[in-house]
């Protein structure tokens, strides 16, 4: 998937994937999305393909947003990039704490972190090699919320090496 | 001469005293005649009251009757509005004369024992000139501001910083606020005052929060059953901080207390503790006279239940059942 494609197809897979995942799905607990079988609504309120929630946020929530950066091309010709997954995940300090799941000791974005870790990390199917993890951090992001951000890298063609 | 001198001081016995004993005949004669002096409830006590224009049609100024006493943070109820008393002169030597706000929103909260407390307030909005945001390159925050004026008192003055409530007259989907700055002195005047508080917008918590009774962090208030009059029997009870163990921490603890037919206490009772689960070997319980106390290290127990009962070694009192959550305490 040359030429810059491994962007929005790699934002597709990782969506599609949390959109569907039964367990990602409760431990993002959405106050307004109850119903796994709506789980299709998480898109655009919760997972965001793009580094923002764009609405004013009233409920205390939980949401990710994905990023895929292409930093630096490498090897002969430079014919090789490594597309950078970005995944944030975000959540209101009231929302930290995993009541809602029976036996989750972790918090709720160490646990979410640990489940997309479990989802993603050594997939073989979303680039040229492995999509390995890189870094696993935690911080706060501003007053009441809180982050988790995770860096996955993969390996891609820069240029498609078919004729244009 | 005397009675000379009795006519004389009948109203006063210096031309001070006569000129404002005279000055509050004439009001309390007049003063009706007035179309500013209205029907009033004061503190619920019906009253009258000289109420006049202020500067906007939700401020007013009032003048009391001679005697009548006023203080800030008196409730009016007049022309079917209830109006919070905002100053009040100190100066009561004829009348007293002052502000009032009309109250906007009913403060509703419930206080440290679950019961529902309501207060008239007034309103301002105190983030006037920002467009009730914060934000950074990722997310979005609602923050408006009010600032809230209330009575100071003794539900009042026990109210801290970080309780939540609403404040939206939209029913679909209100706005909660936090109490960001509790100042209870600056609107402290004379033997009552009024709240100066600042509350913040933050999240609503649907797990928390109850729009239908609009009460947020909502508190389960737990009854136990009346006893029955027909009963006689001697019952034991447990007592607890909480029904709940936490893993790791120190250990929880139970208390027994055995009451005759009429609820009165019994001392020297033996108590006889049970657990009941299907891990009791990964439970720690001590006992110590009265008192059990429980606790464990295993992180699977998360959320598992037990059930513990209170008896005593002779059978004279009904055995008491409780069931206690094992909780973690992350």
């Amino acid at each position: 998937m040359p030429n810059s494609s491994t962007i929005s197809s790699l934002k597709n897979k990782i969506m599609e994937a949390m959109v569907n995942n039964e367990t990602l799905f409760y431990a993002i607990n959405s106050p307004t999305i109850n119903n796994f079988e709506n789980a299709s609504e998480l898109a655009y309120t919760h997972i965001f393909p793009y580094a923002q929630n764009p609405e004013t946020i009233k409920d205390a929530t939980t949401f990710i947003t994905i990023e895929v950066d292409i930093l630096e091309a490498y090897g002969p010709d430079q014919q090789w990039v490594k597309p950078t997954l970005i995944i944030n995940i975000i959540s209101s300090e009231k929302c930290m704490k995993v009541s809602n799941i029976p036996k989750v000791t972790a918090n709720r974005n160490d646990y979410i972190s640990q489940l997309i870790d479990n989802m993603f990390n050594g997939r073989m199917d979303l680039g040229y090699g492995p999509l390995t993890l890189f870094r696993n951090t935690g911080g706060s992001l501003m007053s009441g919320y809180l982050f988790r951000n995770m860096v996955f890298k993969t390996k891609d063609f820069n240029d498609s090496l078919c004729g244009k | 001469m005397d009675r000379y001198s009795a006519r004389i001081n009948l109203h006063g016995k210096t031309q001070r005293e006569r000129n404002l004993n005279r000055l509050r005949d004439n009001l309390l004669n007049q003063v009706g005649e007035s179309l500013s002096h209205k029907d009033v409830k004061l503190n619920g006590v019906e009253t009258k009251l000289t109420i006049n224009s202020g500067t906007k049609p939700y401020f007013k100024e009032f003048q009391s009757l001679p005697g009548q006493n006023i203080v800030v943070g008196d409730y009016i109820e007049w022309a079917n509005r209830t109006w919070l008393v905002y100053e009040a002169d100190c100066d009561d030597e004829v009348y007293i004369d002052g502000k009032i706000y009309e109250c906007n929103y009913t403060q509703r909260w419930q206080n440290e024992s679950g019961k529902i407390i309501e207060r008239p307030s007034f309103v301002l909005n105190a983030s006037a000139y920002n467009n009730g945001e914060e934000r950074n390159k990722t997310i979005t925050l609602a923050t408006n501001q009010f600032m809230v004026y209330m009575p100071l008192d003794e539900e009042t003055l026990k109210l801290e910083n970080g309780l939540r409530v609403f404040m939206d007259y939209g029913q679909e989907s209100p706005s909660t606020y936090k109490l960001t700055r509790p100042d209870k002195v600056s609107g402290k005047f004379g033997a009552k005052g009024v709240t100066n508080f600042i509350y913040t917008q933050c999240e609503h918590l649907p797990e928390k929060d109850r729009i239908d009774l609009m009460l947020c962090d909502y508190k389960e208030v737990v009854t136990l059953p009346p006893r029955s009059d027909e009963s006689s029997d001697s019952l034991a009870e447990i007592s607890c901080k909480s029904p709940v163990v936490k893993i790791g921490a120190l250990p929880s603890r139970f208390y027994a207390i055995f009451r005759d037919e009429n609820g009165n206490e019994v001392e020297g009772v033996d108590s006889v503790w049970n657990i009941e689960s299907d891990f009791e070997d990964k439970l720690i319980s001590t006992i110590d006279n009265s008192c059990i106390m429980i606790s464990t290290d295993d992180m699977n127990l998360a959320d598992e239940k037990f059930k513990l009962t209170l008896s005593d070694s002779d059978g004279m009192f009904e055995p008491f059942e409780l069931i206690v959550l094992i909780e973690t305490i992350f």
